[in-house]
């Protein structure tokens, strides 16, 4: 066979000898485009590692090797008449195997490698990205402790101011003021009470560990209590309440834990009084009375209460993360807890969840007021 | 009296029980004050105040978490205007966190206090010492406001 290929070199035919040589050519010239692409691909991946630094030297190794061999060959091929085939033969065969060899070894290995790199890229990736989501989230967890302990402090501070008047200028203030007063510190001690409570009730109802105790209650009477406690700054913000309907023995019995249901109604209800201004504060022309509508009515198997105020309303875009947990809002965290809005929703919609109920909002933009519903299966 | 020349105190707060006490106490000390339970109402009276509608407060004392927009907020819309910098803002709130207070740090005649850490009196007396540093800064030519 072999003696079969030399005797056609030695018959000198042009015809193979243009063939071979063009192929070694176009061989090499084709692996070395491959080569190069493939050689820049891989350095764009892992040019901070000291690997990477050494691909382009490697390749310019690889690259003067095959031409200088492809040269000698070619020597050889055209000098057939002087030096014979059976010299030039096998440095042809040569050339022509190392360039093959080299080429498959360093496509295949390349390819792996380039594989393996963007594997680890992506990992990389993904880490990086965990790695910011993970102090997002530490940030708005410091937020949130921030936040609690702002409204920790906020009756704590009440209670020392009126503390220090009692002490300092208990005599001079006279006995209505000083009942007054005390009366205030009182209250803001059973405020400090009920926030600790509900900061351990959002730990318990998250963990399902607090059972409920229910029993048919009535929803209008609930409401009552809590608006009565909120009289205060109902007068302050001379804000118009409505229920509807207005005849207590026209809101239904309602299976509920009595306690829970009193604390998600209570926030829901303390949010739209803190939520609609004072219409006065506001200028003239520029607002119209405060107002909260609270409507219940049986829809099929449930009762839904409707809290609707005309106060400063919900961002839409707020609203489907208004009732998460404040560190899972994301973005829009902040925002929210910097104007004020607090745990009060998210242990609302805790509580309602628990009694299989639902806790929506709805609003058309800032300014334009905001709806909660609650909706309680019967 | 002699702290009459106070005059106008803008108490931005949302809490009745401590407008109502600092009120009392306020006016005890000779201040007229003028009260604001929003960001927004802090808004509303800041435009008046541009236009030379209402008479301009001796002193600012701003809460930072505010129904609607921020006392920070507000803090920033105040020294906006070079109008408003000889008058001194007090940040008097219970949100303690490092990046507002190195703002306000960083903001001129203006004070960060935590309200569990003084008392009523306490907050009068804080309150007419900056007015006092703001009225010498601003009148004894180290500024033009």
């Amino acid at each position: 066979m072999i003696k079969f290929f030399i005797s056609l070199f030695n018959e000198n035919v042009l015809a193979l000898r243009a063939f071979v040589f063009t192929f070694g050519w176009i061989t090499l010239s084709l692996g070395s485009i491959i080569l190069i692409y493939k050689s820049i691909e891989l350095y764009k991946k892992i040019k901070h590692l000291v690997f990477g630094k050494l691909i382009i030297p490697i390749l310019i190794g690889w690259l003067i090797t095959m031409y200088s061999l492809g040269a000698v060959s070619t020597f050889y091929i055209l000098d057939l008449p002087q030096k014979g085939m059976l010299v030039s033969f096998p440095v042809f065969l040569i050339w022509i195997i190392i360039m093959i060899v080299v080429f498959f070894v360093t496509f295949k290995w390349g390819e792996e490698t380039i594989k393996k790199f963007d594997e680890i890229n992506k990992l990389n990736l993904e880490l990086k990205e965990s790695n910011v989501r993970l102090e997002k989230l530490d940030k708005l967890k410091s937020e949130f402790i921030n936040i609690t302990a702002h409204h920790l402090k906020t009756p704590l501070a009440i209670m020392k101011g009126y503390l220090s008047v009692l002490l300092e200028k208990g005599e001079e203030i006279g006995s209505k003021t000083r009942k007054e007063y005390t009366n205030k510190t009182f209250n803001s001690t059973d405020r400090l009470v009920k926030l600790v409570n509900e900061l351990l009730d959002i730990s318990q109802l998250q963990v399902g560990k607090q059972p409920l105790n229910i029993h048919p209650i009535n929803i209008r009477d609930i409401i009552d209590e809590i608006l009565n406690e909120f009289q205060q700054e109902i007068q302050t913000k001379n804000l118009n309440i409505k229920l509807i309907p207005t005849n207590k023995q026209d809101w239904p019995l309602i299976p509920a834990d009595l306690e829970k249901l009193k604390i998600a109604l209570s926030n829901l209800i303390d949010n739209a009084v803190k939520y609609t201004p004072h219409q006065s504060k506001l200028g003239a022309g520029q607002a119209p009375k405060g107002e909260i509508i609270i409507q219940g009515k049986t829809i099929n198997s449930s009762f839904q209460v409707a809290i609707k105020d005309n106060g400063i309303g919900v961002n839409p875009e707020e609203i489907p993360t208004l009732f998460t947990k404040y560190f899972e809002r994301g973005e829009q965290a902040q925002k929210l807890y910097t104007t004020g809005r607090g745990i009060g929703l998210f242990i609302a919609a805790s509580i309602i969840k628990t009694h299989n109920g639902r806790v929506w909002a709805e609003s058309e933009g800032m300014g334009k007021g905001s709806v909660f519903y609650v909706e309680m299966p019967l | 009296m002699e702290q009459k020349k106070y005059k106008i105190l803008m108490f931005v707060e949302d809490e009745p029980d401590l407008i109502e006490l600092y009120g009392v106490v306020f006016e005890t000390a000779g201040f007229a004050i003028q009260s604001v339970s929003s960001g927004e109402e802090a808004l509303v009276i800041i435009q008046k105040l541009i236009k030379e509608e209402i008479e301009s407060p001796s002193v600012i004392i701003l809460d930072i978490l505010l129904p609607g927009i921020s006392g920070i907020d507000i803090l920033r819309e105040v020294r906006k205007h070079e109008k408003f910098d000889r008058i001194p803002v007090i940040i008097f709130t219970n949100y303690s966190s490092v990046e507002i207070k190195e703002e306000v740090k960083n903001t001129e005649n203006t004070e960060y206090i935590l309200k569990v850490d003084v008392t009523p009196d306490q907050l009068v007396k804080i309150t007419i010492k900056k007015i006092e540093e703001s009225i010498k800064l601003y009148n004894n030519g180290k500024k033009t406001a």
